[in-house]
């Protein structure tokens, strides 16, 4: 079963087509990778499904439900969660704030019941507090869950990303380019993390420059070039495809190492 | 509310201790200076929730202030309403008007925000002055009646200050509640970083809106309640100027510092008031005030660091400094 389907994707920046007639279908408990070269239109693609950008045409069912028209925090609530590329986190807010900050869609305290801490604010508090500690616990940052998240390592910002979106209890979860700047044990850990947030039922879409890390993961992969999708298999007949090694071997796109 | 580690404890007698020094002073003078400094901390407070919370710069509290204490006089004066329901409406009116005035004004860029809502403050204030038949233009409105509470009337200064501190405690324990809480957090969320914020599930808008009711709401019961202890209210104490007074008590107390901003109210109340002779430089003291806070300690007084961090600097001689940090 597809748990999102998207058809005929089209978005444009002035006279620049950054995504053409785009058309993917993701299976629902799989890793599916997306590669591309630079400027190939996979975040705007990110930024088209979580509703960050509005696409020129096309339509994206999440479970039978188009959600071109649903707003950003709305799609949240349906189970569409992104992490960001150049990492977004709550920087004044210490890092178990901003694991809380992912119950927010999860939890109902209002103004008045928080103003007057009634007893069920109360309990949902503690409650989120808890999770959000098995959270930080789960990926390895609960030392630093009292640290502003501006100041933690660049590997821990991605750790503590990943956590918020977990804690909003993703269907889809979309990942920008998750391994970037992370140390190849780091790189190997996080892989190992993907396997098991699949493995927990949530389905994954993974942008990564990362060929190695992204092959090893993803089920299938969809390649992107100019906007356009070029191919999309199993990593075996990816790696393969004359136009996929055309567009990262011989078109000089030359990051393919990370 | 019971302390949970001695410094609570001592927190609390030092609370306890102040709060009882101005009756063994037993001037009238000072109970009125403290009346008006838990006006102030309110607004402070409340204007913090936009300005250092949510990252919104309202730069026109002195509005929802003013229509506070304009909407609690004529209930009072007009409709016969007993203080206590006009104190509650004047803060749910203000509440209204703010989430009104903060709809449209949302969709504006920072600097547009502060601009527009400079001109609301002129603009309610012009509204004040000019209808004359409804809130006696210039002059002001007279007699408005000292607040009834059933079992008590309010009508020495050492009531309204027992009573102006017990409502800043109030508005100290909500906010702080709200902010601890599940709405503040997102406030706060959405200061930080907004696409962030709305990418994991907070509705920014209705944040937003909601973040100028609640201050204009706090903001609407200050109004009620200097309007019911002066007994007398003009448009004068609700200018823009009125407004940067504000903006200063919460700029001394640090952005996003709530303790800070009882602080603030209370030091530039009172400072002017103690050098009776500063009286007339009251702005001057607040705008200098707000300059230097903005240059030396953008945290607010609570926050040294950077004055320290600058000292050092200087010690250190010209040339070790640097060339004082970039990103
Ligand atoms: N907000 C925007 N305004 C204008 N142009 C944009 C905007 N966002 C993306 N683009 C352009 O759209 C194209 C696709 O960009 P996109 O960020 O989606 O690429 P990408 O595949 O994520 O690349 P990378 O691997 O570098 O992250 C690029 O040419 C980019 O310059
Ligand atoms: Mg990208």
């Amino acid at each position: 079963m597809n748990l999102a389907e998207l058809r005929g994707i089209s978005k444009s920046f002035g006279g620049l087509a950054a995504l053409r007639e785009v058309d993917m279908a993701i299976e629902k408990g799989e890793i599916r990778g997306l590669i591309g070269p630079n400027g190939a239109g996979k975040t705007t693609l990110f930024n088209i499904m979580a509703g960050n950008y509005r696409a020129d045409a096309g339509s994206f069912r999440f479970e039978g439900r188009e959600l071109l028209d649903v707003a950003v925090n709305d799609r949240v609530s349906l189970g569409v969660v992104r992490t960001f590329q150049n990492i977004r986190l709550f920087g004044t807010m210490t890092a178990l704030d901003n694991v809380r900050m992912g119950f927010h869609c999860r939890t109902a305290a209002g103004w008045l019941a928080s103003a007057f801490n009634t007893r069920r604010a109360a309990g949902e508090k503690a409650w989120v507090t808890g999770e959000s500690e098995r959270l930080l616990a789960e990926l390895d940052i609960l030392p630093y869950r009292n640290e502003a998240a501006k100041n933690l390592s660049y590997g821990n910002q991605r750790r503590l990303e990943i956590a918020r979106a977990l804690a909003s209890r993703p269907r889809l979860l979309m990942l920008d380019e998750p391994a970037a700047g992370l140390n190849e044990a780091e790189g190997r850990q996080l892989l190992e993390r993907i396997r098991a947030i699949r493995d927990s039922g949530v389905t994954v879409l993974v942008v990564e420059h990362d060929m190695n890390l992204l092959m090893a993961v993803s089920d299938r992969v969809t390649v992107l070039a100019h906007g356009q999708k070029i191919a999309e298999g199993p990593p075996a007949e990816v790696q393969a495809d004359e136009r996929v090694i055309l567009e990262y071997l011989g078109g000089g796109a030359g990051h393919a190492a990370g | 509310m019971i302390p949970a580690s001695p410094g609570g404890w001592a927190r609390a007698a030092g609370l306890a201790l102040a709060g009882v020094l101005p009756f063994l002073l037993d001037n009238n003078y000072v109970f009125h200076l403290l009346a008006m400094s838990g006006i102030y901390m309110v607004l402070a407070m409340s204007l913090n929730l936009l300005i250092g919370f949510t990252g919104l710069f309202s730069l026109g509290h002195a509005a929802f202030y003013g229509l506070g204490a304009y909407a609690s006089a004529l209930l009072t004066q007009d409709c016969g309403l007993p203080f206590p329901a006009a104190f509650a409406l004047s803060g749910l009116l203000a509440a209204a008007f703010g989430a009104a005035v903060g709809f449209p004004a949302l969709r504006l860029r920072a600097i547009f925000l502060a601009i527009a809502t400079m001109g609301l403050n002129e603009i309610v204030r012009l509204f004040l002055t000019n209808l004359d038949g409804l809130t006696g233009g210039p002059a002001g409105l007279p007699g408005i009646p000292e607040p009834d509470l059933w079992l008590v009337r309010l009508g020495q200064p050492r009531d309204f200050y027992v009573a102006a501190m017990l409502l800043a405690a109030g508005t100290y324990l909500v906010l702080a509640n709200i902010l601890s809480g599940r709405p503040g957090r997102a406030l706060i969320a959405i200061r930080d970083d907004e696409t962030a914020a709305r990418s994991i599930g907070v509705d920014v808008t209705a944040y937003k809106v909601a973040a100028f009711g609640v201050s204009a709401f706090f903001a609407g019961l200050a109004g009620s309640f200097f309007a019911h202890y002066l007994t007398y209210i003009s448009p004068d104490s609700f200018g823009l100027s009125e407004s940067f007074a504000i903006i200063a008590m919460v700029s001394l107390g640090g952005l996003g510092n709530l303790r800070g901003s009882l602080w603030g109210a209370f030091l530039l109340c009172s400072i002017p008031e103690i050098f009776r002779s500063l009286q007339d430089f009251r702005e001057l003291i607040y705008g200098l005030t707000l300059v230097l806070i903005i240059r030396v300690l953008p945290d607010g007084i609570a926050d040294w660091r950077p004055l320290a961090a600058r000292w050092r600097q200087w010690r250190s001689g010209p040339g070790l400094g640097g060339e004082g940090g970039g990103p």
